[in-house]
């Protein structure tokens, strides 16, 4: 049997813990004070242009809104696959993916050109835009994951896990779709239109859920003094790297099939070959560094044993991954729409040409604060919830490995 | 006792009553705006209008289309071209493998079956009965996604609070717009869109308006007679702009 | 759970005062302003308004939505109730929108706190020219408009025709 999971609250009286929280309120602050400027003087001050409209902000956005979506993973591993050494991290799991969205969600809608309009785009619906389903896939996701979380922390509910596990499972399958769809199921765009955008971003929230969750539990265990056992850590990163693979996979055959198109070569050379900015983002940090390195550095007898190197693996996805989303959204919207073909064209509104963007410090401001609000709410919420186990040293997570061996092998405050 | 009972029922009926009476006062002024939707003023569903541009008595380097409908529009340049919004530009077409130049305007194409108009999440975008598709910045919240899904990259987004309107085209910071086919002008009773009739007094007369579903208007007449291309035609979105020469 | 319980509990007696605080601070920083004048409605040219004063000051947030619904999403468009007719008769043009007192719609919507957006797109500039000829397809739609109220089917109120 194994021993019995207690779940207790943070302390969050210790200098460290007040600093981060003055720290994150500033990054909010810088945040909302883009918000603000923005919504004074227009979008002009921003890097967004007619020709690339979505640009950094809506990266930190759907990076937040794919992770929330896969920092569920440990919590259905425990509730739908029966993975019981993760049933400690279910409750962490679905409040990160709680805050996650809500910190995604808020980018979103402070980036919208009329922000004080949400109440309109909350009553008014087309259903035939899968931005529309996408508002009621994001919010019914916190619904859904709020019940299961209050399931898993109910008595009387925990019958019923399973059930609402099941459906957050489903439900995050479906939201993630969604939000591939964004882009696949755009008609207009040599680097959208894809069928196949869907289920990589599926593969991508398994990548980046994954690396963030590990990042996150490494943080937290160690910040608390709560014994982080080797167990639980090696079967994340075993995870990790077999996430990492799978968005690989989706990569290349995204790719192989484009190149088979003649029509598509101009947008694939301009993928891979000379498009400057996206063609190094793409080889050097969204394969080498976010993709082919993480898998090493994971998969390695000796060195995936060191929990520095799962940290900077993690890290690695996580830059890849911005890397990756950098190229579809603004790489694709960059590329110059294809009107004539066989034609060049030029125009004073930018035909024919690679279009020009340059990240500028208000989306920056209002990325970094709608992930910082994230990441400042799951520290306020631990400490007045009982979310984190109070152990998981290796005999609370396997019974099956006797006590004196694993409290040698389990170092507290991160080794 | 009983009497007590029956000063309960009582009382229970009238608030129930009044609540009743209350909550169908609220409901019936919205039930009595419903009107049939057989008026027929406004926009009409058999009209269909459109442009044809004869990209062949297009001069190269004349802007006069482009200036018109901004002047018409208000639509003023900020000094920063690449927010700038352009209803309209002139692109300049050269053949990869001959050479051979010409030059066209391209503006919002008025498909009938607009990818605009899908994508929007509030129906801001939208398409009129009459075939012009419009946004409706009462309701656009300003995410640019109709932007991402224009073929024709047709829509501009406003970048900056904007002053001095016309009173015709508002217009406004953090809302999209497009092309309106001059809707102020059709509704007026005019035949004509601005940058048609600027085509037309510098004596180009490369653009013809009107409407497509009528079969005796000039525009109806030349398409059937002579023929025309629509751009990026393989999407099937049948656009209401339909071009000679390319 | 205690714990907690007796952090909220501090909390909530705290609360009061806070909020109280937080209230003086914000009355603090407002400005006085003026109560609209009824000069702002002299000023306005024309003879009288398209419909009585008591009718407008109850209804005219109603009657721009429904009209401007209808021109925009369907182009009936009614010259009776236009926008443009509002601005072109009741806003001066002198008006600032720096100065609320001169400007005869933010007067009163400053006053009362009620947030209008109708000026972020739509000009408030009257225009000096005279409206243009009614064609005859624009006379036909004011006839079916006309129609419409008068005969059989029913507005949510009672607009009477001047």
């Amino acid at each position: 049997m194994t021993a019995k999971i207690h779940f207790r609250e943070i302390e969050g009286r210790s200098a460290g813990y007040l600093a981060l929280l003055a720290g994150l309120l500033v990054l909010v602050g810088l945040g909302l004070l883009a918000a603000v400027l923005k919504g004074s003087y227009g979008h002009h001050i921003t890097g967004m242009n007619n020709q690339v409209v979505w640009g950094l902000p809506h990266i930190f956005a759907i990076f937040l809104i794919v992770a929330a979506s896969g920092a569920l993973n440990a919590a259905s591993f425990a509730s739908v696959f029966g993975r019981v050494a993760y049933k400690p991290l279910a409750r962490l799991s679905g409040l990160l993916a709680m805050t996650l969205l809500i910190g995604g969600l808020v980018i979103l809608v402070l980036d919208l050109g009329r922000p004080d309009r949400l109440v309109v785009a909350m009553t008014h619906y087309n259903f035939k835009s899968i931005f529309a389903w996408n508002i009621f896939l994001y919010t019914g996701f916190l619904a859904v994951v709020a019940v299961y979380l209050w399931f898993m922390m109910e008595r009387r509910m925990t019958r019923y896990v399973p059930v609402a596990g099941y459906g957050a499972f489903l439900w995050r399958l479906i939201l993630t779709t969604g939000t591939g769809s964004i882009f696949g199921f755009l008609v207009a765009r040599e680097a959208y239109d894809a069928a196949i955008l869907a289920p990589m971003f599926i593969a991508m929230s398994f990548s980046l859920g994954m690396a963030v969750f590990i990042l996150v539990v490494m943080a937290v265990f160690s910040g608390t003094g709560r014994p982080l056992g080797d167990l639980i850590l090696r079967r994340m990163k075993n995870l990790l790297g077999i996430f990492v693979a799978g968005v690989l996979y989706f990569v290349l055959a995204y790719h192989l099939t484009n190149l088979y198109a003649t029509r598509l070569h101009g947008i694939e050379a301009f993928v891979l070959l000379n498009g400057g900015i996206y063609t190094f983002l793409f080889w050097f940090v969204q394969i080498g560094l976010g993709s082919i390195l993480p898998i090493v550095l994971l998969f390695h007898p000796v060195w995936s044993r060191a929990r520095h190197v799962i940290a900077a693996a993690a890290g690695l996805v996580i830059v890849g991954g911005l890397a990756q989303l950098y190229v579809i959204v603004i790489g694709g919207q960059a590329y110059p729409l294809d009107l004539f073909p066989g034609y060049d064209t030029s125009s004073t509104f930018f035909d024919g040409v690679v279009a020009s963007y340059t990240p500028s410090l208000p989306e920056l401001m209002l990325g970094v604060g709608g992930a910082a609000f994230a990441f400042l709410l799951l520290a306020v919420v631990m400490k007045f919830l009982r979310i984190l186990p109070t152990s998981l040293a290796d005999q609370m997570v396997d019974p099956h490995v006797s006590g004196t061996a694993s409290t040698a092998q389990s170092a507290p405050a991160g080794a | 006792m009983s009497t007590e009972n029956s000063a309960n029922v009582s009382r229970r009926q009238f608030i129930t009553g009044a609540a009743t009476a209350v909550a169908g006062l609220t409901v019936a002024p919205g039930v009595f705006l419903l009107k049939p939707a057989a008026a027929a003023s406004g926009a009409d569903p058999a009209t269909r209008w459109g442009l044809l541009i004869d990209t062949n008595k297009c001069a190269d380097g004349c802007t006069a289309c482009v200036r018109a409908c901004h002047e018409e529009n208000g639509v003023r340049s900020m000094g920063r071209p690449k927010t700038d919004a352009q209803w309209i530009r002139k692109v300049n077409l050269t053949e990869r493998e001959t050479g051979h130049q010409h030059s066209l305007p391209v503006m919002c194409q008025h498909c009938e079956d607009p990818p605009c108009v899908d994508v929007c999440p509030t129906k801001a975008s939208f398409i009129r009965p009459d075939g012009v598709v419009l946004v409706n910045k009462h309701t656009c919240i300003g995410c640019r996604y109709c932007m991402m899904a224009c073929p024709y990259k047709a829509r501009s987004f406003i970048h900056e609070p904007l002053t001095d309107q016309k009173p015709h085209a508002p217009r406004g910071k953090g809302t999209v717009e497009s092309c309106t086919l001059c809707v102020h002008r059709i509704d007026r009773g005019e035949r004509t869109t601005a940058c048609v009739e600027a085509c037309n007094k510098d004596g180009h007369q490369a653009m013809v308006f009107g409407d497509l579903n009528d079969p005796e208007s000039e525009i109806a007449r030349r398409l059937r007679e002579e023929g025309s291309t629509a751009i990026r035609a393989d999407l099937r979105l049948n656009p209401a702009v339909r071009y000679q020469g390319i | 759970m205690t714990n907690v319980l007796r952090g909220f509990t501090a909390l909530g007696r705290a609360l009061p005062a806070w909020l109280l605080a937080g209230v003086a601070l914000t009355l603090a920083g407002c400005d006085t302003v003026e109560a609209p004048s009824d000069l702002l409605v002299q000023q306005a040219r024309g003879d009288q308004c398209v419909e009585p004063t008591e009718v407008m000051r109850r209804d005219h947030m109603k009657i721009l939505m429904h009209e401007r619904d209808e021109a925009k999403l369907y182009g009936r468009r009614n010259p009776e109730h236009s926008f443009v007719g509002c601005v072109d008769c009741h806003v001066s043009p002198t008006a600032s929108r720096d100065d609320p007192a001169t400007h005869f719609c933010l007067a009163c919507h400053q006053f009362n706190a009620v947030r209008m957006d109708c000026f972020q797109c739509h000009t408030d500039q009257p225009s000096d020219q005279a409206p243009p000829k009614r064609s005859a397809g624009l006379e036909a739609s004011i006839e079916q408009h006309l129609a419409l109220q008068a005969g059989g089917i029913e507005t949510d109120q009672e607009i009477p025709t001047p």
